[in-house]
């Protein structure tokens, strides 16, 4: 059931990512700083006793308001420059998080992040736990798929395509990247809550650059602005490890190794297949 | 009308535009020539806000553009086509002809609640003038060159904008769409559009334009009639040559 519920919150992160990269074009590896400033703000609201609805959707905001901060800093800003931007934000808010210890603990990290429980019921069992997860996925899919059909959803593929050639076209491309950056940041700080619940502890080292290299496998496998290929890629990727326990290799290997078999998987994707599996654009 | 006073543009120590005023009107051709480095497409970017301008100002009508962005000086009637194709590659026909048009596809919660509906035989309409309406459903990519120019100018004529700013419309194009494209301008005339293009092409600027300006160096050396402009000598001098 871990494996499920640890499906469902990657299924919701990628998804936001993909949102960016694939959708909109912008080289984000700044994602997974939202996932952390979510996954904090939910487990720190949750250990003062607010409810875990509450910390949920205020994980999703403050993720979402960090994502305003990052485009309303970058947004001029294209291709290589803007992908070293977003890496040294996502650098930025994980030493934050190392540093600032009266808040969060540093790489003691904070433990004992209660299991939610929605209206005064406990959800302690994974069971109940996976519903949530697995709803909250399923609605961010739906969003997501509604979003990106629409008229709406073609303006952050012309985004991608041609700038110049659509401001020409009247519509406000500082406007557009932000609500981008916005949305997929609140799925990325959502996902970040529902991280935070299900492990029960976390610590800076979650939200960094080997976290990174992980979604972004993810949705370069799946292909861009493919949400199919995300959740397909996501099942994939983090089957992977469980591959290799059922391959006997012994537990002090597999954690090394996965970073290594993601980085690898990314390399070669971006080499022999840069459509990913169901992608419509090319990833280099 | 457009009416442009006293523009100045430096790039660093290069003076791409020197004290440059112009007026185009309504329901007219006006025609920008001059050599390359004359500062044309300068004075375009800066008419359609993608370059601000060191001093002076442009008017539409009554309302001052200088300052604005690119997309509010197109909510005021401005549009504009470029030397090279400017496409969405990945989108179809149809779906260039829906974002120029559309003024409420930015709205996100109205997208989610509403479903599109596409005004197919308008826009089949609206494309047989260009010779693209059984291409309503193809990737722009499959386009010819000369057919994506045409696109590009079904674009802009799609919404009834004031200005249309047209940037060398019929280079790079065979024999066939240039005559297309000089049937679909003069026929624009008719509908109180005021239209300013560059262009190279003598012969075309001849048969279409009402009024030429010749720039040279960021200025303007001569206008009036191609007739008159054709025959200035300080125009042969400067610009055709003998």
């Amino acid at each position: 059931m871990h494996l499920v519920i640890m499906i469902g919150i990657y299924v919701t992160l990628s998804v936001g990512l993909n949102l960016t990269m694939g959708f909109a074009g912008v080289p984000n590896l700044g994602h997974v700083a939202f996932f952390g400033i979510g996954a904090y703000t939910s487990a720190l609201l949750s250990l003062s006793n607010f409810p875990f609805l509450f910390a949920l959707v205020v994980s999703g905001l403050t993720g979402a308001t960090s994502g305003l901060l990052l485009i309303l800093l970058t947004h001029e800003l294209k291709g290589g420059y803007m992908a070293l931007a977003t890496l040294s934000f996502s650098s930025l808010v994980y030493v934050t998080l190392l540093n600032w210890e009266g808040l969060t603990r540093g790489t003691m990290g904070i433990p004992g992040i209660p299991k939610p429980g929605l209206w005064g019921v406990k959800l302690a069992p994974n069971t109940s736990y996976a519903l949530i997860v697995l709803t909250i996925m399923m609605i961010s899919l739906l969003f997501a798929r509604r979003l990106t059909a629409s008229p709406y959803g073609r303006l952050w593929i012309a985004l991608r395509d041609n700038e110049v050639a659509l401001s020409a076209l009247g519509k406000n491309i500082f406007r557009l990247k932000a609500q981008n950056m916005m949305i997929s940041a609140f799925f990325a700080g959502i996902a970040g809550s529902l991280f935070a619940h299900q492990l029960s502890y976390i610590d800076p080292s979650s939200f960094y650059l080997s976290e990174t290299v992980l979604i972004t496998s993810i949705v370069v496998l799946g292909g861009l602005a493919s949400l199919r290929g995300t959740v397909i890629a996501t099942i994939i990727i983090l089957l992977i490890p469980e591959a290799l326990y059922f391959l006997n290799i012994p537990a002090q290997y597999v954690g090394p190794a996965k970073p290594i078999i993601y980085a690898s998987l990314l390399l070669i994707i971006l080499i022999f297949r840069p459509n990913g599996l169901l992608g419509k654009y090319s990833s280099v | 009308m457009l009416q442009v006073s006293n523009i100045n543009k430096s790039f660093h120590s290069t003076h791409a535009l020197n004290g440059c005023s112009l007026t185009a009107n309504s329901n007219k051709i006006t025609a920008i020539v001059g050599p390359n480095g004359a500062g044309k497409t300068t004075l375009f970017n800066i008419v359609s806000g993608y370059t601000k301008p060191d001093s002076g100002s442009i008017l539409l009508s009554d309302n001052n553009l200088r300052g604005l962005r690119p997309h509010d000086i197109y909510r005021l009637g401005v549009a504009r086509t470029w030397q090279q194709v400017n496409l969405f590659k990945s989108l179809l026909v149809w779906q260039h002809l829906v974002i120029a048009e559309n003024n409420n596809d930015s709205k996100i919660i109205n997208n989610l609640i509403h479903h599109e509906n596409t005004p197919w035989q308008r826009y089949k309409k609206h494309l047989k003038d260009y010779g693209l309406d059984n291409y309503l459903k193809t990737q722009v990519g499959s386009l010819s060159f000369g057919q994506s120019k045409l696109l590009q100018l079904a674009m802009v004529l799609l919404r009834n904008n004031q200005l249309i700013l047209l940037d060398e419309p019929i280079a790079g194009v065979n024999h066939v769409v240039q005559q297309r494209i000089e049937k679909i301008l003069l026929n624009l005339k008719k509908r109180n559009r005021t239209l300013v293009l560059i262009e190279h092409n003598i012969e075309f600027v001849k048969k279409i334009a009402d009024k030429v300006i010749v720039l040279n160096q960021g200025k303007v050396l001569a206008e009036g009639k191609p007739t008159e402009i054709f025959n200035n000598q300080k125009v042969i001098n400067s610009y055709l040559g003998t």
